[in-house]
């Protein structure tokens, strides 16, 4: 996701996600995604420590999980857009950008500003439990995720 | 039904585990100080070696003291930037109502800025402690008060158990050893190429090769590099000690602060916030760990009478010590005009004639008394562990035995393998002669004390259990408590010799005499007084088999 706008979409949907599926994360989320894509300090033992730390942030795992979504419905959109000419299509990407957080800030409540047939909807949901295993989320938070998704993708 | 007791409420081997760790230092100094001398008086041989050692021992335990009065500068700084906790709130409000359980007044409270950080720790001074927070502890707050709390619990443990002294107190002496070790071993090194090289330069100016120089000083050099090998054959040694038993020391106050955290708001939210089971790290990696692994500390939260168990690693490490602590009072010899007969009596007499004299017992007596706490302490805690822990009692026996077979191999090998006689070696390879033909005296000698360790110590533990689960109907009569004192009084001094010198008809006058008793009464002070304070609290064990709070808990009945 190189573009600075996906980024910026992808962003969003995982503040969306952490505060609806762990929301005493949300109010932490900038600073947790700042933190976390800065190196990782090298953990010392430190005398009277407590001497162990979780490695458990959810915030992390929904914002790869948010950028999995975006790209299922980018890959949905895909033979809509390669049938324009560049500029017709770079401007109805701007356009379906705008549509998409206005439905991402509606904390998916609004519809979906795009159709997605049930069979990607269900390839969505498959890359996404993939991605949230892979970021080592466990059984009833990946189970959340796709409730969740289901329902937004769904309305 | 009476107060509510938990093994950290016990006596812990806090104080006794410090005292260990300041022998070594002081040994380390005296030791090194006494065989390098590079500050003091460069004369190595009899008093004025007595009186390096000494010099070393006072200047390694100052600087370890000036460690330990700036420890706090840097400390707070371990997280780089931090502030203090607002007042009111919320993190501080959690933290009060933790203080107020465990009857500690409020610490300084600081918070970093970093919110993957979800450590903190505790350091300060008596009169201004302080807990540095990770910013993620707030985080944590938010989605589990209940890890918050264990976490911060463990961190005021550590505050109410009095681990936050000792330990940067004994870290303190650990870096000052350590680094008086490398200073004498940077002068020899340094020593061994100034010499070579203005060998060299006369040779050279002389106009001779380089290779005829060599042939010249070869048998110099092979007898200064065999010295440097030795040397850091000596340094290792001391350095394996010195932090064998100073990590181990961590450890240990961690098991102890995990126990605070988890009598408070018991063992299950410790465990969840310890997370789960984490690959077994190399055992090099856990010698240096300052924390036990996951798994050990959770098994200690399960059962903490494990602390108090006699392990052949902790006795092991005991009985090292005082093997070399029995090494270093065979450099008495080196006083001129003490034999070996009348080492005690003689050196009494200048000790009580001349200030050097007298700082070098003060400063013998000041390294002998922490064995002798360690040992009654440990005697107290494998009371505790007969009485607390479940398995059969011949499993217990059988471990006992094992642990006091150590004791006795180790002070042996303390006694013969130590780096005091192993500089004494280098300086005089003919003393490794002297050692290998005094074998049946050292022999003789580890013996006699294995046979008072093999009685004493089960004696000894069993005769506490019995007044700590005697009724008070039927406390220990006077009688018992005279001859308790009076029979571990007498071994004291019967190994220290005092009672020998005494009955040796050359000894000149009994003011001597009477100090020497003075001196054994010293030593066996803490044992008596220990013994008194565990009868005054006449409790009764009894392990309570589940409880919604801490399995493990102990109630006292009054009796």
């Amino acid at each position: 996701m190189a573009n600075p706008a996906d980024d910026e979409l992808a962003l969003e949907f995982g503040r969306v996600l952490t505060e609806q599926i762990s929301p005493d994360e949300g109010p932490f989320y900038d600073e947790l995604i700042t933190a976390y894509r800065s190196p990782i300090p090298a953990r010392r033992d430190r005398t009277l420590a407590f001497g162990v730390s979780p490695d458990s942030v959810l915030a992390l795992a929904l914002l790869e999980v948010g950028k999995v979504v975006l790209q299922g419905i980018w890959s949905v959109l895909q033979p809509m857009l390669s049938g324009l000419v560049h500029d017709s299509a770079d401007a109805l990407r701007a356009e379906l950008s705008e549509k998409l957080k206005d439905w991402i800030k509606s904390k998916f409540k609004k519809p979906i500003p795009v159709t997605i047939k049930p069979d990607d909807v269900q390839n969505i949901l498959t890359s996404v439990r993939e991605a949230a295993a892979r970021q080592g989320m466990n059984e009833s938070q990946i189970a959340e995720v796709t409730k969740t998704l289901t329902q937004a993708l769904a309305s | 039904m009476g107060a509510i007791v938990d093994p950290s409420q016990l006596p812990s081997a806090t104080r006794a585990r410090f005292a260990v760790l300041f022998t070594i230092v002081s040994l380390l100094a005296f030791g090194v100080g006494e065989e390098a001398a590079p500050f003091f008086n460069r004369d190595q041989t009899g008093t004025n070696a007595l009186y390096n050692g000494a010099l070393s021992m006072l200047a390694v335990l100052g600087a370890g003291t000036l460690y330990y009065l700036f420890h706090s500068l840097v400390r707070s700084r371990s997280f780089g930037k931090c502030q203090t906790l607002e007042r009111g709130d919320a993190l501080e409000s959690a933290i009060l109502e933790i203080c107020k359980r465990f009857s500690l007044n409020p610490p300084v409270l600081l918070v970093d800025n970093d919110i993957r950080n979800y450590d903190a720790i505790a350091f300060g001074f008596p009169w201004r402690k302080v807990i540095l927070m990770g910013r993620g502890l707030r985080l944590l707050y938010r989605k589990s008060p209940q890890e918050f709390n264990a976490r911060l619990a463990h961190e005021l443990g550590h505050i109410r158990n009095g681990d936050i002294a000792t330990t940067f107190l004994a870290e303190g002496l650990v870096v000052a050893g350590l680094t008086f070790l490398t200073l004498f071993y940077l002068h020899e090194l340094l020593s061994f190429v100034a010499t070579l090289v203005n060998g060299w330069h006369q040779w050279s100016a002389a106009g001779d090769s380089f290779v005829r120089f060599l042939a010249d000083w070869a048998f110099w050099i092979s007898r200064a590099v065999v010295a440097m090998l030795g040397n850091t054959l000596i340094a290792g040694l001391w350095a394996l000690v010195l932090l064998s038993e100073h990590r181990s020391f961590l450890r240990l106050r961690e098991f102890y602060a995990d126990i605070a955290s988890a009598r408070a708001f018991g063992p299950k939210a410790l465990k969840e916030t310890l997370g789960g089971d984490q690959p077994n790290p190399p055992w090099y990696a856990r010698f240096l760990a300052a924390h036990p692994t996951v798994q050990w500390r959770k098994s200690v939260i399960d059962r903490p009478a494990l602390l108090y168990e006699p392990t052949v690693a902790r006795l092991a490490r005991l009985g090292y010590v005082v093997g070399m602590l029995i090494a270093v009072f065979g450099t008495i010899h080196d006083l001129p005009d003490v034999d070996a007969r009348g080492s005690m009596v003689v050196f009494l007499k200048l000790a009580f004639t001349t200030i050097p004299g007298a700082i070098i017992l003060v400063i013998l007596m000041t390294v002998t008394l922490p064995p002798a706490i360690a040992i009654g302490s440990l005697v107290f805690r494998t009371a505790a562990w007969i009485e607390l822990d479940q398995r059969p009692f011949t499993e217990k026996a059988l471990k006992c035995l094992k642990a006091v077979a150590a004791l006795v191999a180790t002070i042996w090998c303390g006694l013969l393998i130590n780096p005091i006689n192993l500089a004494q070696i280098i300086r005089n390879p003919s003393f490794a002669v002297t050692r290998i033909v005094d074998w049946r005296a050292d022999a003789a000698l580890v013996l006699i004390t294995a046979l008072q360790l093999v009685v004493a110590l089960p004696l000894g533990s069993l005769i506490i259990r019995r007044l700590l689960t005697a009724p008070k109907e039927t406390p220990p009569r006077t009688t018992t408590w005279f001859f308790l004192g009076v029979s571990f009084y007498l071994s004291i001094a019967y190994i220290g010799g005092g009672f020998g010198e005494l009955l040796d008809p050359s000894v000149p006058d009994w003011l001597t005499g009477i100090v020497v008793l003075l001196y054994m009464f010293a030593l066996s002070s803490p044992w008596l007084l220990m013994c008194y304070l565990i009868a005054r609290r006449s409790l009764k064990f009894e392990l309570l088999p589940t409880s919604c709070l801490a399995p493990w808990v102990c109630y006292t009945q009054k009796l």
